[in-house]
């Protein structure tokens, strides 16, 4: 059997050798018919004697390749089992019956009647989300703003998010030959929802305990859930390639977090604010405000580190005058 | 916190906050940038304000003083351009003169970069050597090699026990933005009020360069030196009184001069001076801030000065009351350095009209908004503790933040915000900075700062038992 193979290397057609030796070529005539304007009439010929299949290759303007080798013309050479050769610009595959079937391949998810129910949780998610982008704005904002004020902030985002689904979904198109704009819309609200219910809750979190450093968390969750959700999407569109594009994209990960470090070497702290700065009404303080004294005594092992600090060099130049 | 509070008291203030530096950055080192193209440079003030009929005094004076009066300039070591230029004047026979610290500042902390040299009134050149400072008067020794500008006589100063009398006429003397030798007649008008360190509010138009000249009375002796002027003002200038410059010269006349950068001899005095600060500065109670619900601390105006400023009455969303106190003078150190001064402000914010969540989203956004500082040649980045603090009742959200001086090793700037975390729609915000303070000392200041905040007398009564309630405000 000869497979006639397209651009992106799927089969397009399978044509059925009949006879041998069989001719192929653009001509009526041939056994196989290829469709190819850099075809001679007769340009191949496809043989079976005591050594098996082969390819000669005819009198022709463009000739041929066995995978990567040029064959010359009257050269004949040995079809190993699904080998691949080209003629003129058409790409072929040589195939036996005698060969081992390939098994039955499952089908993907997107392939299933299950991502359809999967894609009716966006409409749920968006409006979760949006929820969130109006109750930041409503909280920013005086009593009594107009309605107007909303507007940026939550339809910005809105395209911002539209726009970044369909990017993912015309790339999916372009390798996939696909559009899963509600799956990836899903997948990025189920992310941006996510990091922002965390930077909303942890802060609360950590006022609630007393416990400033919980923000690292935060810090260290944002770029690692922003590098998950790249992840999550490339998956769609080189769905083959989940083991390489997290090993990309850890490294990527890896990268921007330790020039995070290497730029914050001098902090007292590689990631999170210096401090605190939420505080929301005080029901939600569990803790028991302390005597000052535990914090000044907290202090004093600062002594020692800043000695420590103040001995290195640093050539940035000073900021005078930037309190306040 | 108050950066979009901040603009009108700040424009009160800074003007005198910068004004040790007001003379060097505008003046100092703009005559080193202008010195290539002197016709840009403005003219001359002495000619323009001293009135005509009292010029003959003024004449005598320059002539009794001209022998005596120098300009300093501080050159690359390398090359003849110079870097800075300000005035001196000649105390002994001995070639001893005396000029501000800060025009010496780059020869005193790279002398292995910077040369020093005098010009006289005729033009006559020398080399000048460092031997003493003090950095808190902002005050220098220097020396010429012997016999340099031996035969020309030294200024004398006005003997403590005969003080002037606010509208006597003085006359300050030194070279404006190196154009010219000139004397500018003013008045003496006594002290700055609320100014830590004495220092004389002399009318009169001073400019860069003047830095470091004598001011002298009408029979020519000295009573100030030229240290700064007030930008934005008309004839606002400031002199460091002679007694100070007198004692450092009797103090040093016989000293080495200084060869090493001068870093460890600063320390030194910057150590001395932050101790002496703190102790006054801790030793005064709290003023009353006038708050119904809080106490909050504000500063006995001794050496402070405190602008205040509010919403207007009509505001719709959330109402503040500021309060901002600073000391107007600061120490200079270097062109990127000035240290030395206490600076504190605070926000009471009412947020009646907004509710608990809009009013908890602002007040954290104000709280945010604090700026720390960054690493950077000279500091450290900040290093900071917070916990929630009980004062007397009242619980707070504090942060204490410190800054290292690389080369001032002990000197820290410390920074404390205090938030109250009491109530869902009302709270106090504050923020209190020192500038060079020992360690130890900037753990007393921030003992003594969140010991100024509490509850009111009236509401400690029925305050206790709700104290934690949330909605109890009001």
């Amino acid at each position: 059997m000869i497979e006639v193979l397209g651009r992106d290397g799927e089969v397009r057609s399978v044509q059925r050798v009949q006879q041998w030796p069989a001719l192929i070529g653009r001509s009526v005539l041939c056994d196989v018919v290829l469709e190819d304007g850099h075809v001679a009439a007769e340009h191949a010929q496809l043989l079976w004697d005591d050594q098996g299949p082969r390819l000669r290759l005819l009198p022709s303007l463009n000739g041929g390749w066995l995978g990567e080798r040029r064959l010359r013309e009257g050269e004949v050479a040995d079809l190993q089992p699904a080998a691949a050769f080209q003629l003129g610009a058409t790409h072929l595959r040589w195939r036996s019956s005698e060969e081992h079937l390939a098994a039955e391949q499952p089908m993907q998810a997107h392939q299933q009647r299950a991502a359809k129910v999967a894609a009716g949780w966006v409409p749920g998610l968006l409006a979760l989300w949006l929820g969130l982008l109006w109750f930041d704005q409503w909280s920013a904002l005086n009593p009594g703003s107009p309605w107007v004020d909303y507007s940026g902030a939550v339809l910005g985002p809105l395209a911002v998010i539209l726009g970044w689904a369909a990017l993912w979904s015309l790339v999916t198109q372009l390798f996939q030959h696909r559009f899963p704009f509600a799956t990836h819309l899903r997948r990025a609200l189920v992310g941006v929802t996510g990091l922002h219910l965390l930077s909303f809750g942890l802060p609360l979190l950590a006022y609630a305990l007393s416990w400033p450093r919980l923000l690292v968390v935060d810090a260290l969750v944002f770029p690692a859930g922003v590098a998950a959700l790249l992840w999550w999407h490339a998956i769609l569109v080189w769905p083959r390639g989940r083991r390489w594009l997290a090993l990309a994209i850890t490294a990527g990960l890896a990268t921007v977090m330790v020039l995070t470090v290497a730029r914050r070497l001098e902090q007292q702290h590689w990631f999170g604010p210096n401090y605190l700065s939420a505080l929301p009404p005080p029901s939600f303080r569990l803790v028991e405000p302390k005597p000052p004294e535990t914090l000044i005594d907290a202090l004093r092992p600062l002594e020692a580190q800043l000695a420590r600090q103040a001995s290195k060099d640093n050539d940035t130049p000073s900021s005078e005058g930037e309190q306040d | 916190m108050f950066r979009f509070l901040l603009q009108p008291s700040a424009r009160l203030l800074r003007p005198l906050v910068g004004l040790m530096g007001s003379l060097m950055f505008g003046g100092l080192l703009g005559v080193a940038s202008a010195a290539p193209s002197p016709a840009v440079t403005p003219p001359p003030p002495a000619a323009a304000s001293a009135p005509a009929a009292v010029s003959a005094t003024a004449r005598r004076v320059y002539e009794g003083t001209r022998a005596q009066l120098l300009q300093i300039r501080t050159l690359l070591k390398t090359q003849d351009s110079q870097a800075s230029v300000g005035s001196g004047f000649l105390v002994s026979e001995d070639g001893h003169v005396l000029t501000n610290y800060h025009v010496i500042s780059q020869f005193a902390l790279e002398p292995e970069r910077y040369r020093l040299r005098y010009a006289t009134t005729e033009g006559q050149e020398g080399q000048l050597e460092l031997v003493d400072f003090d950095v808190r008067r902002d005050l220098a020794l220097l020396r010429a090699p012997a016999g340099a500008l031996k035969g020309r006589g030294a200024l004398s100063f006005r003997p403590a026990d005969r003080p002037l009398a606010k509208g006597d006429r003085i006359y300050s003397m030194g070279n404006p933005h190196d154009v010219a030798f000139a004397v500018v007649e003013g008045n003496f008008n006594g002290l700055v009020e609320r100014s830590f360190d004495p220092l004389i509010y002399y009318s009169g138009s001073i400019n860069s360069g003047m830095s470091g000249g004598p001011v002298v009375d009408e029979d020519g002796r000295v009573v100030g030196v030229n240290v700064s002027a007030m930008f934005f003002a008309q004839q606002m200038s400031f002199l460091v009184p002679g007694e100070f410059a007198r004692q450092l010269f009797e103090r040093s006349r016989t000293a080495k001069p200084l060869s090493a950068p001068a870093w460890p001899r600063l320390r030194e005095q910057l150590l001395r001076y932050q101790d002496e600060l703190v102790a006054r500065f801790v030793a005064q109670p709290w003023a009353s801030a006038g708050h119904s619900r809080y106490q909050l601390p504000v500063p006995q105006e001794q050496f402070m000065r405190c602008w205040g400023r509010g919403t207007p009455a009509d505001t719709k969303g959330l109402e503040f009351q500021r309060s901002q106190c600073r000391m107007e003078h600061a120490v200079f150190v270097s062109d990127a350095m000035q240290t030395g001064y206490l600076d504190m402000s605070h926000e009471a914010y009412d947020g009646a009209k907004l509710g608990a969540i809009r009013f908890a989203k602002q007040y954290s956004g104000s709280f945010r908004n604090e700026r720390l500082g960054r690493d950077d040649k000279d500091r450290t980045a900040p290093f900071c503790k917070e916990e929630f603090v009980d004062r007397a009742g009242l619980p707070l959200r504090a942060v204490v933040c410190l800054r290292a001086y690389r080369k001032l090793s002990g000197l820290h700037d410390l920074s404390v915000l205090v938030t109250t975390v009491d109530a869902s729609t009302e709270g106090a915000l504050g923020r209190f900075d020192a500038r060079g303070v020992s360690f130890d000392n900037a753990l007393k200041l921030s003992a003594h700062y969140l010991e100024g905040f509490a509850w009111t007398a009236k509401k400690n009564n029925d305050k206790n038992s709700s104290s934690n309630s949330p909605s109890a405000s009001r």
